[in-house]
Parts: structure tokens; C-alpha cells; sequence
């Protein structure tokens, strides 16, 4: 009975009373989540056996590299490496979804976070390589927009360069730069031809990251509905199933001219 | 203004009142006098469980849910009147995510008392499926406002606002989501139905303030700080709508310092802020209301809100 009586009274009060709430001021300050200890273990009993589970599964083995690879400029073996495996899968995607083929891969060397050792593979490796959620896109290219990828890549491309610098493409594209210049391009075995261009890349460039501003605009935006990391899981995982090591090659896709 | 409060300030001076401070207008109405709301909030925090590596660059030792609890925690007693929301993009970003769905993630926001979250674009990436799989692990309501979801499996499992009681005050909060068209896969996001967030977020406003009579209006939103062109973010919605006194945002990773004050469309003040990434900050708001009718504030100035703003 008390208990109802002060309810009452608490919600007499408060009807009363709201309506004389006046907003006199405002503060504001965001604040820096630091490290900081704590005794408790009511957050870490939570998430301790999914944290477990989780390291048990990025632990384990998915394939075997023949070798270890980095990134690179002009080319580097993990660039290599991801788009060629990028252009196949992909196209094995964009067949199934579109009945249709793409020209060539192009990818961005900032995106691949940290090198693959030679040997053992784990989930985990794959993960900090590829953190990003990125998804394979086709983007189609007019010849225009073509003339400026390369030019891009032809800037982009530095001898001997940092982990960030150079352009990662598929295999069967080739070019010779002079300076930043590109003096030849071949896309299978064909200079450019004046036809729009098919290139398999992620979302995140083909929205214009890493100031990749010629795939704005594009005359055609397909998502392919995988993502990157997935595909490099795939790759890793199928070749284990063949008991084959994945590896790559320096092929001077991308070289200079003397 | 300042002249009518150098008088009160030296008339009360003169009765031996109070004593000189650069604060005055603060100490006319002395804060302890306030109700002090306190708003926390987070946004993308993307599956961020575990703070950052001490090797990490930017960000060494900084975030992860055990940190962010001891912190909310500090906050909470330092004012018991607080509520903590999330804006939106909780999921996806660590292999938590791609192995267990968001569960956990819902789980430990759940445990830090959240009150409510909205949904941002990447928590459709398992589709509307995947988020009512796990959505039971959230004791939370989400509010969507935006997003009808009638013809859709979380029809029902939204709300369109919620009204909050801390220390007498109302607090009425409603959210708005980002188009999901050409930004996340159709088959994700199926039948839901995207609506006018201007016209939405002014529904709510109003219906916030006007009928149920909320002394705070905030806005949890996904629709990012700010964009070159017309694009529709935080910033803009604030000068296109009236009566949201906070715009909570996401979307964009935008590490403000504080909230930033922005006119609506009627003039008045409203807030926006936004804490950045990954759980790194929280982001921190106050409000402060008088607890004297507004007839005894009538003594020093008939305008209540005479206070300066910071």
C-alpha cells in the first residue's frame, strides 16, 4: 500500500514537475577509450570462449605457400599473387551471375596489409592480409577511362618503392613504362582496342579509393557478391584440396624500358 | 544581454550575494541546482571486442568492450542520469563477426547497459535474416524510424522511437538509417522501404515535443558528419528540421572533438556529434535543466535560455 502510495505520489510529482524542465545548458566533450584495469571479469567471462573458438579456427591450417610473398613496384609477388587469383575467380563469378567475362584484374597494394609467409597458411594470415571487407566489382571502362587507368599506373609505379607504392594487376596485362609514361600496353597479347574494358577490382577502388578517380562514372558497375578475402580463401583452400602450394611470380608485367 | 547580467552580477556583488567568478552566468543558476542528462554514445564500432594491439600505430592499447565498460561505468557514477546508445554499423570488421554473426557483439552490449542502438548500412551484411538470428541477444530496442520494414522478417522487431525518463526529465529518441539502395546488396536488404529522413526525423521531432511533451529530443543516426554536394548527412538534417536538440551520427568514422553546434530551421540550437571508430572514443554529451519553474527563472531574465552555450 506504502509502495503504491509513493508511486503515485512519484508520478504526480512528475507530471508536475515536466513540464518546468528548462534547458539552460549544453556540454560536450568525447573522450579517449584507454587502456585501464579492471578487476571484474564480467565483460572477459563473456567473451572468452568465443575468443577461444575464434583463435582455435583462425589457427588453422587452410594451404601451404610454396614461397613468401610481399608486395612490390613495379610488380611484387603478393600483388601477383591475389590478382591473378582475383581475375579467375571473379570471372568464374561474373560468368555464373552475368554470362559474361572481364578483361583483366587491377588492385591496390595498400589493401594487402602484411606479407604471406612461405609455408603454412593459417585463416587468421588471410584475415591480416585482408582486413577489409572489400568486394569484387566489375567495373566497365571506356577506352577514355582506360588511357587514365594506365597513366595512374604509370604514376602510381615507383622502382624499388614502399609497401604502398606500385599497382597490383592479373597477369595477362603487360607495360612498359619510361619514367612515369607507359609506352606500351598490352592486354592479352592486344594493344587497347577501341571498345570498352572489363576490370574485376573491389568496391573500395572502384569508388574511387586510393585516388582511383577513373573508375568513377564507369558505364557499368557490377557487384560480383564476393569479397576479396573470401576469394583468397578459396584459392588457398582449393589448391590444399589439389595438395598444391600456391605460389607466384616476377613475370615484368609492369617494367621499365631502358 | 551581457549589460543586464554585469548589473545582476554587481548587484549581487553588492549585496555580498555571491563572489566574482569568469563563470557567473554559471553560478547564477549553481549547476549542482541542475538535472545534469548525461548522453554516451558510440557508433562503428565494427565488431571491435578486443582493444587494439600495442603495436598498432594509431591506436595502441585503445578500445576493446572491457575498456569501454570500465569507462561507461566511471561515467554512470559520476551522474546517474546518463543513457548510452549506439548509432549504427556494429557489426562486421573482425573475424568475431564472420564467425559468430554479431552475437557477441549484441551479448556484451547488452551487459554494458545499452539503452538502445539504430542500425547502420553493415548491419544488414548478414541480411535482415542474419540480424534476427542474433538480435535476441540484445536487450535493447533498435530504433529505426526510417527503414519500414513491413513487408520484411524484422517487421515488428523495430521501433520508431522510444521515451526515456532520467531524473524527471523526458527524453524522447527516435533514428534515421542511410538509403540502403546502391550501398548495400538488394538481397540483403529485400523489401524494406526507405523513407524521407528529413520528413521522418521532423515527424518525430514533433510528435516527440509537441504531444508527449519530451524535454530532449535526440536523433540516432546513420547517415554520416558531413558531404561535399548535397548528399544528405547529420550536419545537413540539422538546418533542414526543428525541435532535435542532439543528432548522434555514424557512417563516416569522423572523430569530432565535441559535439558541434549547428541552427535549425527555426534557429534554435541543435547538437551533432560523432565518436569516431572501432570503440576508440565515446563520444560524450550534458545537458543541464533547471529544476525552478520558469517563474522563479523569471527573476534574473525572462529568457531561459540566457546561459551561454559552449
Amino acid at each position: 500500500m506504502k509502495k503504491k502510495l509513493a508511486l503515485y505520489l512519484f508520478l504526480i510529482l512528475t507530471v508536475v514537475s515536466c513540464k518546468l524542465f528548462v534547458l539552460t545548458d549544453r556540454e560536450s566533450e568525447n573522450i579517449a577509450v584507454e587502456q585501464s584495469n579492471s578487476e571484474s571479469t564480467e565483460i572477459s567471462s563473456i567473451i572468452e570462449p568465443y575468443k577461444e573458438k575464434l583463435e582455435v579456427s583462425m589457427n588453422q591450417i587452410i594451404g601451404y605457400s610454396e614461397i613468401e610473398m610481399s608486395t612490390g613496384s613495379p610488380e611484387g609477388l603478393l600483388g601477383n599473387y591475389v590478382s591473378d587469383l582475383s581475375l579467375r575467380i571473379g570471372n568464374q563469378y561474373y560468368s555464373a551471375l552475368f554470362n559474361d567475362t572481364a578483361d583483366f584484374a587491377l588492385l591496390n597494394n595498400g589493401g594487402l596489409r602484411t606479407f604471406l609467409p612461405k609455408g603454412e597458411i593459417t585463416q587468421g594470415k588471410v584475415f591480416e592480409i585482408m582486413p577489409f571487407e572489400n568486394e569484387l566489382v566489375v567495373v566497365t571502362l571506356s577506352v577514355k577511362k582506360m588511357v587514365e587507368l594506365f597513366n595512374y599506373i604509370g604514376k602510381k609505379t615507383v622502382k624499388g618503392g614502399n609497401r604502398k607504392q606500385g599497382v597490383p594487376v592479373s597477369g595477362n596485362v603487360k607495360i612498359e613504362l619510361s619514367g612515369e609514361t607507359p609506352v606500351e600496353v598490352l592486354v592479352d597479347n592486344m594493344r587497347l582496342r577501341g571498345r570498352p574494358y572489363k576490370v574485376i577490382t573491389t568496391d573500395y577502388l572502384a569508388n574511387g579509393g586510393d585516388n582511383m578517380d577513373f573508375f568513377l562514372n564507369p558505364i557499368k558497375y557490377e557487384k560480383l557478391g564476393i569479397k576479396l578475402r573470401d576469394a583468397i580463401m578459396n584459392d588457398v583452400k582449393s589448391k590444399k584440396l589439389l595438395d598444391i602450394k600456391v605460389g607466384s611470380k616476377l613475370d615484368k608485367r609492369i617494367s621499365y624500358v631502358e | 544581454m551581457w549589460s543586464r547580467r554585469e548589473f545582476i552580477q554587481r548587484s549581487l556583488l553588492a549585496a555580498g550575494v555571491i563572489s566574482l567568478t569568469e563563470k557567473f552566468a554559471a553560478d547564477l543558476v549553481n549547476k549542482k541546482d541542475l538535472i545534469k542528462v548525461s548522453i554516451l554514445h558510440t557508433n562503428d564500432v565494427h565488431s571491435h571486442v578486443d582493444p587494439f594491439p600495442d603495436n598498432h600505430k594509431r591506436y595502441a592499447g585503445r578500445g576493446g568492450v572491457q575498456n569501454r565498460y570500465n569507462l561507461i561505468k566511471k561515467l554512470r557514477k559520476e551522474n546517474k542520469n546518463t543513457l548510452l546508445f549506439d548509432c549504427g554499423d556494429i557489426f562486421q570488421g573482425t573475424p568475431y563477426f564472420n564467425m559468430y554473426g554479431g552475437e557477441l557483439e549484441l551479448k556484451l552490449m547488452s551487459k554494458m547497459g545499452y539503452d538502445a542502438a539504430t542500425m547502420g548500412n553493415h548491419d544488414f551484411d548478414n541480411g535482415m535474416d542474419g540480424f534476427l538470428k542474433v538480435k535476441s541477444n540484445a536487450n535493447f530496442p533498435f530504433i529505426c524510424s526510417n527503414y519500414d520494414f513491413s513487408g520484411t522478417v524484422l517487421k515488428d522487431k523495430t521501433i520508431p522511437y522510444r521515451i526515456f525518463n532520467k531524473g524527471g526529465i523526458k527524453i524522447g529518441v527516435f533514428g534515421v538509417g542511410i538509403e540502403l539502395h546502391g550501398l548495400v546488396d538488394k538481397k540483403l536488404y529485400g523489401n524494406t522501404k526507405y523513407l524521407d529522413p528529413i520528413k521522418t526525423a521532423q515527424k518525430y521531432a514533433d510528435l516527440l515535443k509537441q504531444k508527449h511533451q519530451c524535454n530532449l529530443v535526440i536523433c540516432l543516426s546513420h547517415l554520416g558528419y558531413k558531404y561535399d554536394g548535397k548528399k544528405l548527412s547529420d550536419s545537413l538534417l540539422a538546418t533542414k528540421t526543428s525541435g532535435i536538440d542532439l543528432i548522434l551520427g555514424g557512417h563516416t568514422h569522423t572523430f569530432l572533438e565535441k559535439a558541434e553546434k549547428i541552427k535549425n530551421k527555426e534557429g534554435g540550437t541543435t547538437l551533432v556529434n560523432q565518436a569516431g571508430w572501432a570503440g576508440v572514443n565515446i563520444g560524450k554529451v550534458d545537458f543541464y535543466f533547471n529544476k525552478t519553474s520558469k517563474k522563479s527563472l523569471n527573476l534574473f531574465d525572462g529568457n531561459a535560455s540566457y546561459l551561454e552555450i559552449k
